[in-house]
């Protein structure tokens, strides 16, 4: 079958595909057959396009199987026909025209795209009325610096691609925004609907803004940034902040609001920030100075996580967690990380699989529940220590002034706080 | 060898079913590891990691999940040579792979407990 072949078979088994999605796809797959093309110079076309999914295979999975029912039907016709050669080659004429239309649609599409810049710059302020630009805006090739009045300003959400984005407080009522990178590479669009501004980065190609600087007004109630690749740095700003990267880092600093982070592979550092919650697959969490509550997740990041003025909970999968100083209660959860925690003002739960835990509740003790399969568990009391310790192993050695056996119990001092240490066959060791 | 053929149905069976979403995922995180990508890429890019995918699955994969806001293609077409529609994962993506890898982690961490094993 050559390309053209090809092609045809398969706009014709998506019949029933709506035009544009379809000849979007025929398109992608010409693309397809010509990197085959240049890739292969040694082998003919034919043999290429012999070795793809067939046709109406393709079609049946891009359409859930309705394609492929329409093309055994038309298939079906076609056999039945005695100039089905003919009518295949009219229909191929048509479709040449109707792909004709598709490239000419996309070129437009193309050209609009390419337009849409210098549009919304144009209809800026018919969309945002009093909030459009003032004097003084710039519009370079390679950079975009716009003020919005920070009245009927609540929130702001920014989205982009790579650049490196800083947040930092507006030291007047306005919000301020500028985008620098290559030339022809800074291309946003600007959005205000119910008070929120949103502030969306366009593809420009290959190519992106480097740099993004965000000034807040403090007026602003919240603010949302989202990257792909590049970092986020946040500092001095006192609005509840929602923070979203794949693989760049985030850094927080000296930010007074309600603090919510997620990335992927990027790591997270946040000192003297309000509330916490942050959520990675693979980066590494470190917060310290946290006013109220702090909580993060990660799959197979480390945590750290110290002075926290509320609760403080960390957990992941395969990495390594540690609360270091919590007025409030302490929760850690690990899998194959150690779990460490020391300083916590409220009650203690760690729970792990094969990772050791360090409980060091020298200074206060507050009652602690400890679960471990294989990681073994050591925990240090106060020398004055009125609490009740309970532990049992299965196989794991133990190691407790005055207690024995692989399960029992004890009372220190008055009894009172419960200690509370299971594991199946971790080393168990308490001191006060 | 009763047993042998009944097995391996079943097996092809249960591959085609766990195969689909773990694709979804892998077609995620290439892209989130390369930033953007096109349909041949990633072809190549899947096999040379150990994961063979025929265009009969990835176009109409890479279709349903730009249909579903996962991902934003665009089309460039270069000075010499032919056009290429790019795909990047969209803001939403970034959120989908973020919670998938997330869910995969703890579901092969399931296993590893369940089967007994500490690591």
């Amino acid at each position: 079958m050559t390309a053209r072949e090809y092609l045809e078979a398969l706009r014709s088994a998506l019949a029933s595909m709506e035009s544009g999605e379809r000849d979007d796809f025929i398109k992608e797959m010409e693309s397809h057959i010509d990197e085959l093309k240049d890739r292969h110079p040694e082998k003919g076309e034919e043999e290429l396009v012999d070795a793809l999914t067939p046709p109406d295979a393709l079609a049946a999975e891009l359409t859930g199987g309705k394609g492929a029912r329409d093309r055994q039907e038309s298939g079906g016709r076609e056999r039945d026909g005695e100039d089905s050669g003919f009518r295949s080659s009219r229909r191929s004429r048509a479709e040449k025209l109707s792909g004709l239309g598709g490239r000419l649609r996309d070129a437009l599409q193309t050209l609009g795209e390419k337009l849409e810049g210098l549009d919304i710059d144009l209809n800026l302020d018919l969309d945002l009325g009093p909030l459009g630009p003032k004097e003084g805006d710039r519009y370079g090739d390679g950079e975009i610096e716009k003020v919005f009045p920070a009245d009927g300003l609540d929130s702001l959400r920014l989205e982009v691609f790579s650049g490196e984005v800083r947040v930092l407080p507006s030291a007047v009522a306005e919000a301020r925004f500028v985008a620098r990178g290559a030339r022809g590479a800074v291309n946003f669009t600007f959005e205000l609907d119910s008070g929120e501004l949103a502030i969306v980065e366009r593809s420009a190609g290959r190519h992106a803004a480097e740099e993004i600087r965000l000034e807040l007004p403090e007026t602003l109630v919240r603010a949302r940034v989202a990257t792909k690749s590049g970092d986020i740095a946040v500092e001095g700003v006192a609005c509840a902040l929602e923070l979203n990267s794949a693989s760049g880092d985030v850094e927080v600093k000296a930010c007074t609001g309600a603090l919510s982070i997620e990335t992927i592979s990027g790591d997270v550092n946040a000192e003297e920030v309000g509330t916490l919650a942050v959520r990675t697959a693979s980066g590494d969490v470190s917060a310290s100075g946290v006013t109220g509550s702090a909580a993060a997740r990660s799959a197979s990041g480390d945590i750290e996580i110290e002075r926290v003025g509320g609760d403080a909970a960390g957990e992941s999968a395969s990495g390594s967690v540690s609360i270091d100083t919590c007025a409030g209660r302490a929760a850690a959860r690990a899998i194959s990380g150690d779990v460490s925690v020391s300083g916590a003002g409220g009650r203690v739960t760690i729970g792990a699989s094969s990772g050791s835990v360090e409980l060091d509740c020298s200074r206060s003790f507050k009652g602690a529940e400890i679960s471990t399969v294989s990681g073994n568990v050591y925990v240090e009391l106060p020398p004055d220590v009125d609490a009740e310790l309970e532990w049992s192993t299965v196989s794991g050695g133990v190691s407790i002034e005055g207690g024995r056996g692989k399960r029992g119990s004890l009372a220190l001092g008055a009894g009172g706080q419960e200690l509370v240490i299971k594991t199946a066959s971790g080393d168990i060791g308490v001191d006060w | 060898m009763d047993e042998m053929d009944a097995a391996m149905a079943l097996v092809d069976k249960w591959r085609s079913q766990s195969r689909k979403g773990f694709l979804d995922l892998c077609a995620l995180s290439l892209l989130a590891s390369r930033d953007e990508s096109y349909g041949l890429d990633m072809m190549e890019a899947l096999a040379q990691a150990g994961l063979e995918v025929s265009e009969g699955t990835l176009y109409p994969l890479l279709a349903r999940m730009t249909r579903e806001g996962s991902l934003s293609p665009s089309w460039t077409t270069p000075e010499t040579g032919h056009p290429r529609k790019y795909y990047r994962l969209s803001p939403t993506g970034q959120l989908v792979l973020a919670a998938m890898r997330e869910e995969f982690d703890r579901n092969v961490a399931a296993l590893r407990r369940i089967e007994g094993g500490t690591r």
